[in-house]
């Protein structure tokens, strides 16, 4: 790409209140950023060849027109360079109401200012007041966002986020996933894809580089994500990426995720049924590019081996995770008597072997998963009644097992393939149906409420029927059980049973038997989430440094440094399991390398704080009120009955005013003083 | 009787669960010297659920776990 | 008892902290509390100074 320098001459006829500008100069197109002091415009053509000093050119507005006429400016060149990023700079933004399609230039100053995937996706919604709209209604727009590093070559380099208002908790939802389909949006030559407004009918988006429509997805709906993925790479190539909502998100249940590859998910906070309520079924993605150009070709080369020899050398990434997939933490939570059994009524499982790692590589395992330029491949292939499929990482074991009270794997298995294939949140599903058998238990549920498979515990029956339920929408009982385990447990007047923060479901970790991950799950922009802030690291699994799990003091500090430095990963379009090996100064360097930032250290983590501030902002806007960072009455009241932390409680009412101060924020919210340090006023 | 438990790869050739009397261990290290396992192989050691070192003693009725460098999810 | 790298913590000196890191001062040496520079940071809330004395990742 070039860019030139342009002082604009007499007889300006630009529309004021234009955001930014395609223009044509005679034969080629030119982006022209609307800020006062930066008079680049951005050449995505090689023709003519080279632009002289002082030479005249003039500079016409695509689109634009003022008193019926298509304006037109006369420039001067100061100068030209070769550009190179390894953004696109460019978006799609597809209005699903009008049937248009439009390219749009992404201005580098903000994408740098928030790097990308997480941080710009929840900007662009911020500046674009979502905040305040009904999530499923069409004024919703989805973000489905890559980062900087997508399709670069670093490891991990494919990831991708969702961007979108939540139903499920009314506040940013911002969801991650892997696989290919990330880096094939980045090679088709795009940094995100913005939907907005409403289908008259199921669609789906094709892309493929500069050829992107919308056609009919009539003959698709209904349809589960492995069909759906045979048919649209049957049409559209067996290279094509396929990303699709299952029967779930089509109904808008709360629970519903995104998927692609049909077994990798953006799977929280029911951003599947943002893109039903747009009658959006999925998006194909194809491209010819297979490279990303970054800004210092030799230095991320350099930067890239470095990682490598990391993630290689460190046990997580190099042995624990390539062995045993994510599901090796099932003995060890459960062996310091956190792991949550019975919706949370206990925090140890006897039978917690049974559906550990290591059984599944015993007895179900065919071979690692990998994602996009992936060193590590964590993910589970494995064998379901003889069918070879996606197998379930740690949480669905814990929320299917322990939380059911469930030991039979191989059911589990087939539960967790029914979330991907019918397009359900693999947490918030079993976790619901968690609640729904302590409700059967305590008696508000009643047998002749479920259809003959009756919600007890330990029945391997149920995790597989109710999820289907769940995922078709078939009958009453599963339509509001899809609707997450808040609505479900408040229906029968007893939301205290919903193990959940701002309605989002937490997952597979006691908060009263692990101080630090408490304040993760009571702070987290999204709701109930441990990967915002994955605390587990020091606190079980001393990584970086070994925290006393039960100790309060300092884990307000560390709490927000965690978060904030992933925020910098999960918008830079690397996965988040790399931050086993690598630490802010790798992620610096492979930003700056790629993008020509020159973040160090503190820079980084201050664009991982001023991101999390967003997303914070955003919610206060969308109604957020300082009493939603916190945690479940029985966390933070029941002490665990039984265990290795038997008699542990949460000290939220500690480290909560403790991670206010450490962020300069004063009741749940910042400052101006921290907006302003943050450069977001 | 202090039992000791075994996970991912510490398992191979060793078992899942063990028993041992107490008498012959005052520590942790000493169980896993018997068990032939470098202290550098265990990436966490607990004692009735709680981190903890090889240096640590240990007691009858103890649970002690051993785990080589795992993962996170 | 305390090191250098633990009084630069308690002036909230990040500078000193970085020069004494980059001199290869000791990260794990504890005072006579037992307690090491980076616990004292936490404790404090310092938290740019707890990431220069944390080697290795904090994300996931």
């Amino acid at each position: 790409m070039r860019r030139i320098k342009i002082s604009k001459n007499d007889e300006s006829t630009i529309h004021k209140h234009l955001k930014a500008l395609i223009i044509e100069v005679d034969k080629f197109r030119v982006a022209f950023p609307q800020t006062e002091t930066d008079r680049w415009v951005v050449l995505e053509t090689e023709r003519p060849p080279a632009l002289e000093r002082d030479c005249m050119i003039f500079v016409r507005p695509k689109n634009v027109h003022h008193k019926g006429r298509n304006p037109c400016f006369l420039c001067t060149v100061q100068k030209e360079e070769r550009m190179t990023t390894s953004y696109n700079l460019k978006m799609l933004r597809v209005n699903l109401t009008e049937k248009s399609i439009k390219t749009e230039i992404l201005d580098e100053a903000l994408a740098k200012k928030f790097i990308g995937g997480r941080g710009l996706g929840t900007k662009i919604l911020y500046d674009e007041g979502v905040a305040k709209v009904d999530a499923l209604s069409p004024a919703n727009k989805l973000v489905f966002i890559n980062g900087p590093l997508t399709g670069c070559n670093v490891p991990t380099g494919g990831r991708y986020m969702v961007v979108t208002k939540s139903p499920l908790t009314g506040m940013i939802a911002s969801s991650n996933s892997g696989g290919v389909w990330g880096a094939r949006l980045k090679y088709a030559g795009y940094d995100a894809v913005i939907v907005e407004g409403k289908a008259d009918a199921p669609v789906y988006l094709s892309i493929h580089d500069e050829k992107v429509e919308l056609l009919p997805a009539g003959d698709l709906w209904g349809k589960e994500s492995t069909n759906v993925e045979e048919i649209l790479k049957e049409k559209h190539g067996k290279e094509a990426s396929v990303l699709n909502i299952g029967p779930a998100g089509e109904q808008m249940f709360e629970l519903a995720c995104i998927m692609n590859e049909a077994d990798r998910a953006a799977g929280r906070s029911g951003v599947g049924a943002v893109m039903g309520s747009k009658l959006l079924k999925a998006i194909v993605c194809s491209s010819t590019r297979t490279v990303i150009e970054p800004f210092d070709k030799e230095k991320l080369r350099e930067v890239v081996t470095e990682s490598l020899r990391k993630i290689r050398e460190n046990g997580v990434t190099g042995q624990g995770l390539p062995t045993y997939g994510t599901a090796v933490l099932v003995n060890i939570v459960n062996n310091i008597g956190s792991f949550p059994t019975r919706n949370w009524q206990e925090s140890y499982f006897a039978d917690a072997d049974k559906t550990s790692g290591e059984t599944l590589k015993e007895k179900y395992l065919v071979k690692q998963g990998y994602c996009h330029r992936c060193p590590i491949g964590c993910g589970r292939v494995i064998n379901m009644n003889g069918k070879t499929v996606g197998g379930p990482e740690y949480e669905p074991i814990w929320a299917y097992g322990a939380n059911c009270g469930v030991e039979d794997l191989e059911a589990i298995n087939e539960a967790n393939y029914w979330c991907n294939e019918l397009g359900l949140d693999a947490i918030g599903a079993p976790t619901t149906i968690a609640a729904a058998m302590e409700l059967y238990q305590k008696g508000y549920l009643k047998e002749e409420d479920c259809d003959g498979v009756p919600l007890v515990w330990g029945s391997a029956k149920a995790i597989v029927e109710w999820t289907k339920h769940m995922g078709y929408g078939d009958n009453k009982l599963g339509r509001l059980m899809a609707s997450g385990s808040y609505r479900l447990c408040d229906h029968y007047g007893v939301p205290e049973f919903s193990m959940s923060v701002k309605k989002q479901e937490m997952p597979a970790y006691d908060a009263r038997g692990i101080q630090g991950i408490g304040i993760t799950y009571a702070t987290s922009n999204r709701g109930g989430c441990h990967v915002r802030g994955y605390m587990i690291s020091p606190e079980v699994l001393g990584l970086p440094e070994p925290l006393n799990r039960l100790a309060t003091e300092g884990k307000a500090t560390w709490t927000k440094i965690f978060q904030d430095l992933t925020a910098v990963i999960d918008s830079s379009g690397m996965c988040l399991f790399t931050s086993f090996a690598l630490g802010a100064p790798d992620y610096a360097a492979l930003l700056n390398a790629a993008t020509g930032t020159n973040y160090d250290v503190e820079g980084v983590l201050k664009v991982g704080e001023r991101i999390y501030n967003i997303e914070r902002l955003f919610n206060k806007e969308a109604g957020m009120v300082a009493g939603d960072d916190t945690l479940p009455k029985r966390i933070l009241e029941e002490p665990i009955p039984s265990g290795p932390s038997k008699g542990e409680i949460s000290k939220l009412n500690i480290t909560l005013p403790q991670y206010y101060e450490v962020r300069g924020w004063v009741d749940a919210f910042p400052t101006e003083a921290t907006l302003k340090r943050l450069d977001l006023l | 009787m202090i039992e000791i438990r075994l996970f991912a790869t510490l398992r191979e050739n060793r078992g899942k669960i063990l028993f041992f009397e107490p008498e012959n261990f005052p520590d942790a290290n000493s169980i896993l010297m018997k068990l032939d396992i470098p202290a550098s192989d265990v990436a966490i050691l607990l004692i009735n659920g709680m981190h903890s070192k090889p240096q640590d003693s240990v007691k009858d009725g103890d649970v002690i776990a051993l785990f080589p460098p795992v993962g996170g999810g | 008892m305390s090191t250098p790298l633990i009084e630069a913590v308690l002036r909230k000196d990040l500078e000193s902290v970085k020069k004494l890191l980059e001199e290869g001062a000791d990260r794990n040496a504890r005072n006579e509390e037992g307690k090491r520079a980076c616990d004292i940071a936490a404790s404090l809330g310092y938290d740019v100074i707890l990431i220069h004395l944390i080697e290795g990742g904090c994300g996931g």
